[in-house]
Parts: structure tokens; C-alpha cells; sequence
């Protein structure tokens, strides 16, 4: 056959071989890098429960300083993952720069976190996705039927049970197999976008009085009264809400734990590596860059629109006072897309941008599904526990036994997420246990371009600033990071974690669900404990597990 | 303890630790680390599956003032003395490429060659650093008792053959049956049809003939290693993605369309004959063991590109077999 790739150069002369293939783009993992922050639903969560909770609070500071955090931790997952681009994320990371043990527990971490994250968004699906849709349609639309629908599947058990079809249908597609999953990833990703582009638009091209206006009309059937958007600041001010726009840099810092909580992931790419081939160049970290900009511009664009119409002083407002029944009696809470809808009630207007934000729920669920599949294929492929559990089917090529076992096993996380009466306890849990993680893969970084000269030297990711390895200083910069995040949310009760502000030794010796550090813990002895055995067991079968995690000498 | 009573048998001194790696692609330092193997994993039989030599040759110009010049990663990258060339060509080939020193002249020179003439000045290029590793290879193994078999791939040349040969402590074991410890293995480097047209491929019926001959040599099939450099089809070993004619990869939505592309005669020998064990490369991105029947089918993949040698440790034990996964 003929082939173009002799084709001569001054740069470099290449001969006929396999392998000369344009590889997936960076758009695609810059996606998969945006999926754990989707911004619409980051903005729902994140920005409605800062402005309450911690008065004078600058948002975009805020936003800056996750952005950091995320820019070194990204950093030193990037470098790390270029040098070893295989499935497994931290696992592979970790295991071969530190200790398998402690990879085995970090991965135990992350997917304690991916379950739990499973469960407070699969029961978010319904309590800020499609309840919310269905009212603010109904609204729209005056039909109290899809109102009453709305406020019904926000509600237990419906919330819960919705979580839970979620959870099997993504399942059922990604057991149908990857390339189906990952178009309807592209769609749902697309249509998220396109509704938060033109809520973008919306906001952009309405002025402060117009929204005071069209949210007054919208308001009135419910609130009774003429001007609703002076009264609930009025009513926020009553209640000693602090209305002030003067930054109070101390609850900003705290604060900005809240957008940690959703905004360090932009690494998570790292579980698909070995399946990305240019995972091995340095659009690998490129892609997580990306993944970043598109995550953190976005909010930070949102936001602006969302204060320059809507006020900053408004938003504070309305979500204090909506905790209260007497004094907020409309049929949603005021996320930012339910207020955005007040602007134009037409009904297709409405549907459409409720739809185009409920597409945001299953992508988000999805990329905690990934998480813990390829954290077990990597432990499976590295024989430290039995190869069975990654068994791929024959005819689909996916993990149809693990995938129905993580949909089963996601039912108690959504139960409890859906009882739970301190809901953001998991959002709190979910959190902590991310930040062991990041100190670890810091250390690996720090530590890789010494203990595996040969390795790091040939690889894409021997940069080095000053004479030191680029790396070492993300390494830094990533055990800053989550030493930074821990701080938080150990010493800081407001941001929802049992027993924070304790002493640490109060934290540890309790109980995992009731303290962070206990879960912690308890997941890097589990860690231990399971890559022990499965070292025993394989060394009964004449197997050397340690073997696994060297590097030839070359010389 | 159930979990543990094989442990005394499986360290028993009949076992026999091989280790395989394929594809590293020209990479000189996966080349000394597959040497070094044995003294970390405890091997004492080396097997390189094939695809061994590399597929860029990077020239590296010497410019008027006497200082060389290469474009390696995108940038151009300078060296004004002799160590700083030694360190750029070290660069060149700790990434599966050839460092070549020439001149602007030579360079359009070759940039004008038909691309017959071409492919045989790369050849000569690939050969004479293939010669440096393979006196290399004798120089470390020397006095080791180590048994190394190397095979040419799909990829390699022909004359790849000769140089191998010209090893005293290294062994061709390319289209024959070579004997170690009480086993056979059946060796083949050609791979099935490929769109790139590589140097050693044939039609399937050819590929399964080749087999079925040596297969004759083999006294017990339950004590052989095959060593075929393709694939089974169809076996989890052989994913890659589908190619369209320009080479660029089909994406359906968004994703890889991927899809088998190993071999049926590959398969069907497997099915056939039932060797104790299978070991394949070829297929980068498609490490797996597998079992079809009782054989059991290995691909360690490769990623050449990282520094790292992705290889497999095969413990043998009469007619039992397990491996282990290894990047070293």
C-alpha cells in the first residue's frame, strides 16, 4: 500500500511502520476534565451556599484560589501521568513513585469519594435538576400538574429512586459499551453548554430594572407582593443577613473550601490514560489546563453576568431568605437557573433551558461511575486482587459485572444522601478524603525524577526551571494544596464536616461517618490491608507483587 | 491457611521465570532495561517478541559556526560542544529515534531519494545502531547462563536477521523451534496485513502454513510457548483502533472506533495446537492476558514513547503457567 509517511523533512525522516496515527484530540479529555465541575451545576451548589454562609464573602476570590489549587494539583497529576500514561490515576501514580499500599488506599479514598459524590448528585438529579425543570416549566406554562410533579420528585423517596435510575441507565450504557457512552457524553456535554451559553446571553443582554421587573411579575402570584425583589432584601436585612458587598477576606478564605469540594478534579482524565494515547505528550497535561479554564472561566463569567443583573446583594438576599417558608413562597429555590428563568417566562424558553440543565445531572454521576471502575481495573491488572473482577464481556468489551456491581453498591450512598438530615455532610465527607490524595501524588512528584532517573529523563515531563525538575515544584505546589483544602475543612464546622474544629486527635478516634479523619484512616488501612493480602496470596502462586512497582537499571 | 498452602510448591527450584517484552520501537534504553531484566525479576530465559528497531531518524546538522542543530519535540535544540551532542543524541534515542550526524547538503540529498532508496539508507541507518546494541547484549549477558532469544517483527527489516545472528550470547529464534529447561518455543515474527504495508507481513493463509510447519517440530504442545509477534483476533489482545485510508483514527462520537485486528491464523493455530502459553506484542495499546482453551494468550503492550518497558514475567511449572504484568 502506498503511504505518505516517508515523506522527507529537513526535521526528521520516518519510515513505513505501524503506529503513525493522529490520535483523539485534546477537546475530547479537555471534556472529560471539565465532567467533575460541570458548570452548571458547580454554580447551583457552590455559589447559593457560600453567599449564605459566610457573609462578605468575594466569590471570584474564591474562584481564584480553587483555581490555583486545581492548577497544582493538575500540575502534578499531568507530569506524573505523562511519564506513566496508563488507566488507574492516583493508583498507578502513587504506587510506582511511593508505595503500592498507600496507592491502594488513595485509590480507596477517591473512590469513597466517587461514591459518596454518587449519591448526593444522583439525589441531586431530582432535588435541583428535574424538580426545579418541571416547576419552573409548570410556572412558565401555569399547569399546576407539572408544579406538583416537580415538587413530588424533588421529594423523598422519589429523589432517591431517581438517583438510582440514573445510576443503572448510565450503567446499562456504559456496559453497552465506550464508544456509545462517549457520544452521548458529547451530547449531554453540548446541550449543558449551549443552555448555559444562551442563560450567558440572557443575563448579558438584561439590565438590573428589566430583571427587577420581569422577576417582580414572575414573583407576584406567589409572594403576593408588588415589588418581591425589594422585599426579600428587605426581609434578608431583617433577619441580620449581611448584605454588605465590603469583602471579608477570612470568610472568603474559608469559603473558597465550598468550590475545592467541586473544583480539584480537573485531573480526573488520569483515569483514562492508558486508553489515550497521547496521554504520553504533553497534551496530557495541556488537556487538564483546558479542562480547567473551561471550568473556572465559565463560573467566573456566570457569575459576573449573574451580579450585574441580578446583584450580588439580591442573590445573597433571596437564597438567606429562602430557608425561610413564611417569607419566600415561591415554588423553587433560587438556583441561578430558575432565576435566569424568570427573566423570559415563555414557556419553550423555559423547557429549554430546564432540559439543557438537567443534561448536566448524568455527566456528573457518570464521572464518579468511571472513577472506581478504573481504579479496580488497574488493581486487577496489577494482579493485587483477583483478575475476575475486572472481567470484560466478551461480546460489549466493558466490565458488565463490575458496572452492575457499582450500580448496586451505589444504593446505600443515595439512600443516605437522600435521609440523610445533614446533607452536606457527604458533600463534606466526599471532600475530605480527596486531599490525602494530593499530598501523596505531590510527594511521587517530588520524589519521581530522582528514584526513577531513567524514566523521568526520557520522558515528556523532564522540564526543568532553575536547574529543579518543573515537577518538583508542582509536587510543592500539589502537597500545599491539599494540605491547604484539609485545613479547611478539618478546622471550619461551617463547611459541614463531623467534627470539624476539634482537636485532630478528636477526629481521628471516632467513628469514619462521623469524622473525616477517621474515614481517612480507615480507608488507607483498608488500603494496607488489601494490598498485603493480595501480596500474600500471589506470592502462594509464585508471583512477587513488588516486582511490579520497579524500574529497570538501565546501566 | 488455604490462602497460602501453594506457597512451598510455587517456590519450588523446577519453576522456570521467562521474561518477554515486544515493540520498543528503536527506544535504547527500554533496550538496556530488557538487558538488565534478569537481574531484577529473576529471569532466566529473555525473549524479545519483535518490532525491535525504530521508525524516525532525526538529523542533526552541523551548522557553519561548528555548532549542531536537530528539531526534536517541536523546538530546535543546539549542542556547541561534543558533550552537549552526545547529550542531544542520548535524547534522540532514549525516545525510539535515531540520532543521525549530517549536513544540509546530505539532508536534501536523502529529502530527494525515491522513497525506495530512502527506506534502504533508514534501513542502514537502523542496522548499524542494531549492531551496537546487539554487542552490547553480548557484552552484559556474557557468563550470565542467561538464555536471550530476539526476534524480528512485522516492522523490522529482513536484515534485521543477520545482525541478530551475529550474536554470541544472543539467539535468532525467528520462523523455528528453539528448546530451553524442557520446553519448546515456536517462534514467528510476521504479522498479518497491515495498512501501513510493514516490511514482514503475510496473508493469513500464509501466517497459519508458517505455523502449522513449525508446529510439527513441537514434541508436546503442553510444555511450548508460542511466540507469535501478532495476535489472536478477536482475543482482547489485538484492540486498536480503526484506521481510515489517510491513517487518521475513526472517531464515533467523539471516541476511538476500535475494533479487533489481530490475526484468524493466529487464532486458529491457538485453537488448534493448544500450547501451554501464547506470547504476542504488536498491539501497543492492547495489554491483556486471556485464555483461549488452555492457552494462555499474553500481550505486556508497549509504551516505548515513556522510557518504560512494558513486559511480562511467565512462571512455568510443568504444564502450568502464570505471569505477571511488569513496567520496569
Amino acid at each position: 500500500m502506498a503511504t505518505d509517511h516517508a515523506a522527507a523533512s529537513q526535521t526528521h525522516f520516518a519510515r513505513r511502520a505501524t503506529g503513525f496515527v493522529r490520535d483523539v484530540k485534546v477537546s475530547d479529555a479537555v471534556i472529560f476534565n471539565v465532567l467533575p465541575a460541570c458548570p452548571g451545576l458547580v454554580m447551583a451548589v457552590s455559589v447559593f451556599w457560600v453567599l449564605t454562609a459566610f457573609s462578605g464573602v468575594n466569590v471570584y476570590a474564591c474562584i481564584v484560589i480553587t483555581a490555583i489549587c486545581s492548577f497544582l494539583i493538575s500540575g502534578a497529576f499531568g507530569l506524573l501521568s505523562q511519564i506513566m500514561p496508563r488507566s488507574g490515576a492516583d493508583y498507578i501514580l502513587i504506587s510506582r513513585s511511593l508505595h503500592p499500599a498507600l496507592a491502594v488506599g488513595s485509590s480507596i479514598l477517591i473512590g469513597a469519594s466517587s461514591m459518596l459524590a454518587m449519591g448526593y448528585w444522583g439525589v441531586f438529579t431530582a432535588k435541583i435538576c428535574i424538580g426545579p425543570m418541571l416547576t419552573m416549566v409548570g410556572v412558565a406554562a401555569d399547569s399546576s400538574t407539572l408544579q406538583s410533579w416537580g415538587g413530588s420528585i424533588a421529594s423523598k423517596p422519589w429523589d432517591m429512586l431517581v438517583g438510582f435510575g440514573e445510576i443503572a441507565l448510565l450503567a446499562l450504557i456504559m456496559a453497552y459499551g465506550m464508544r456509545f457512552m462517549m457520544r452521548v457524553q458529547f451530547w449531554l456535554f453540548t446541550l449543558g453548554m449551549v443552555g448555559f451559553v444562551v442563560a450567558a446571553l440572557t443575563l448579558l443582554t438584561t439590565s438590573r430594572s428589566s430583571f427587577i421587573s420581569h422577576y417582580n411579575t414572575y414573583a407576584q402570584p406567589f409572594t403576593h407582593k408588588p415589588d418581591s425583589y425589594h422585599y426579600f432584601i428587605d426581609q434578608a436585612n431583617k433577619a441580620g443577613t449581611n448584605l454588605s458587598t465590603t469583602t471579608d477576606w477570612h470568610n472568603t478564605v474559608v469559603a473558597s473550601g465550598a468550590f475545592i469540594a467541586f473544583g480539584v478534579w480537573v485531573w480526573f482524565s488520569t483515569n483514562l490514560a492508558g486508553e489515550i494515547r497521547q496521554a504520553g505528550t504533553r497534551k496530557n497535561w495541556y488537556s487538564m489546563l483546558g479542562g480547567l479554564a473551561v471550568t473556572f472561566g465559565s463560573i467566573l463569567i456566570m457569575i459576573a453576568l449573574l451580579y450585574h443583573t441580578i446583584g450580588q446583594q439580591f442573590l445573597t438576599a433571596v437564597t438567606a431568605v429562602s430557608a425561610d417558608p413564611t417569607v419566600y413562597t415561591l415554588p423553587n429555590s433560587p438556583w441561578w437557573i430558575t432565576l435566569v428563568a424568570a427573566i423570559h417566562t415563555n414557556t419553550l424558553f423555559v423547557a429549554f433551558l430546564g432540559i439543557t440543565f438537567v443534561c448536566w445531572a448524568p455527566l456528573i454521576v457518570y464521572i464518579q461511575i468511571v472513577q472506581p471502575v478504573r481504579a479496580l481495573f488497574a488493581w486487577a491488572f496489577d494482579q493485587v486482587i483477583p483478575e475476575q473482577i475486572a472481567q470484560i464481556n466478551e461480546r460489549t468489551h466493558t466490565p458488565v459485572l463490575l458496572l452492575g456491581v457499582i450500580a448496586v453498591a451505589s444504593l446505600p450512598f443515595l439512600y443516605a444522601a437522600a435521609y440523610t438530615t445533614s446533607f452536606f455532610k457527604y458533600i463534606a465527607l466526599s471532600t475530605i478524603v480527596g486531599f490525602p490524595t494530593f499530598v501523596l501524588v505531590g510527594i511521587g512528584a517530588i520524589l519521581f525524577p530522582y528514584k526513577k532517573k531513567a524514566a523521568y529523563e526520557a520522558s515528556v515531563s523532564n522540564v526543568s526551571l532553575l536547574g529543579v525538575p518543573l515537577m518538583v515544584f508542582f509536587g510543592i505546589g500539589s502537597i500545599a494544596a491539599g494540605l491547604f483544602g484539609a485545613w479547611l475543612w478539618l478546622e471550619y464546622p461551617q463547611l459541614g464536616l463531623p467534627g470539624a474544629g476539634k482537636s485532630l486527635a478528636d477526629q481521628l478516634f471516632t467513628t469514619p461517618g462521623s469524622g473525616g479523619l477517621a474515614l481517612i484512616a480507615a480507608c488507607l488501612i483498608l488500603g494496607a490491608i488489601i494490598f498485603y493480602l493480595g501480596k500474600a496470596w500471589r506470592k502462594s502462586q509464585g508471583i512477587d507483587l513488588s516486582l511490579n512497582y520497579l524500574e529497570i537499571p538501565p546501566e | 491457611m488455604g490462602l497460602f498452602k501453594r506457597k512451598k510448591e510455587a517456590e519450588g527450584d523446577d519453576a522456570l521465570r521467562l521474561y518477554y517484552a515486544s515493540d520498543i520501537h528503536g527506544t535504547e534504553v527500554l533496550w538496556k532495561k530488557f538487558l538488565n531484566a534478569p537481574k531484577v525479576y529473576d529471569a532466566r530465559v529473555l525473549v524479545m517478541g519483535g518490532d525491535i528497531t525504530g521508525k524516525v531518524v532525526i538529523p542533526i546538522v552541523q551548522e557553519d559556526d561548528g555548532t549542531w542543530s536537530a528539531r526534536l519535540f517541536g523546538g530546535r535544540q543546539e549542542a556547541r560542544d561534543e558533550a552537549e551532542l552526545d547529550g542531544l543524541e542520548r535524547r534522540v534515542r532514549g525516545n525510539g529515534m535515531y540520532p543521525y550526524r549530517t549536513t544540509h547538503a546530505e539532508v536534501d540529498r536523502i529529502a530527494g531519494l525515491p522513497e525506495e532508496e530512502r527506506e534502504q539508507w533508514f534501513e542502514s541507518v537502523m542496522l548499524h545502531t542494531f549492531g551496537e546494541w546487539i554487542k552490547l547484549a553480548d557484552e552484559r549477558l556474557a557468563g550470565t547462563g542467561i538464555r536471550c532469544f530476539v526476534m524480528p517483527g512485522n516492522d523490522d527489516p529482513q536484515a534485521l536477521e543477520d545482525c541478530i545472528r551475529q550474536g554470541t550470547n544472543v539467539e535468532s529464534c525467528d520462523e523455528a523451534v528453539v528448546e530451553f529447561d524442557g520446553y519448546t518455543m515456536l517462534s514467528l515474527g510476521y504479522s498479518n496485513r497491515t495498512p501501513w504495508d510493514s516490511p514482514r507481513e503475510l496473508d493469513e493463509d500464509q501466517l497459519y502454513q508458517r505455523i502449522h510447519d513449525l508446529s510439527e517440530q513441537v514434541p508436546d504442545m503442553s510444555r511450548c510457548v508460542f511466540n507469535l509477534h501478532v495476535p489472536p483476533y478477536d482475543s482482547r489482545l489485538d484492540t486498536a483502533a480503526e484506521l481510515d485510508e489517510n491513517f487518521k483514527m475513526v472517531l464515533i462520537g467523539k471516541e476511538p472506533h476500535m475494533i479487533p485486528v489481530g490475526s484468524t491464523a493466529v487464532r486458529q493455530a491457538i485453537e488448534e495446537y493448544q500450547p501451554l502459553a501464547s506470547l504476542h506484542g504488536h498491539i501497543h495499546e492492547s495489554p491483556a492476558a486471556n485464555r483461549i482453551g488452555r492457552t494462555l494468550c499474553i500481550n505486556p503492550g508497549s509504551d516505548y514513547h515513556t522510557g518504560r518497558i512494558a513486559g511480562c514475567l511467565v512462571t512455568l511449572r510443568g504444564d502450568r503457567v502464570v505471569h505477571q504484568f511488569v513496567t520496569g
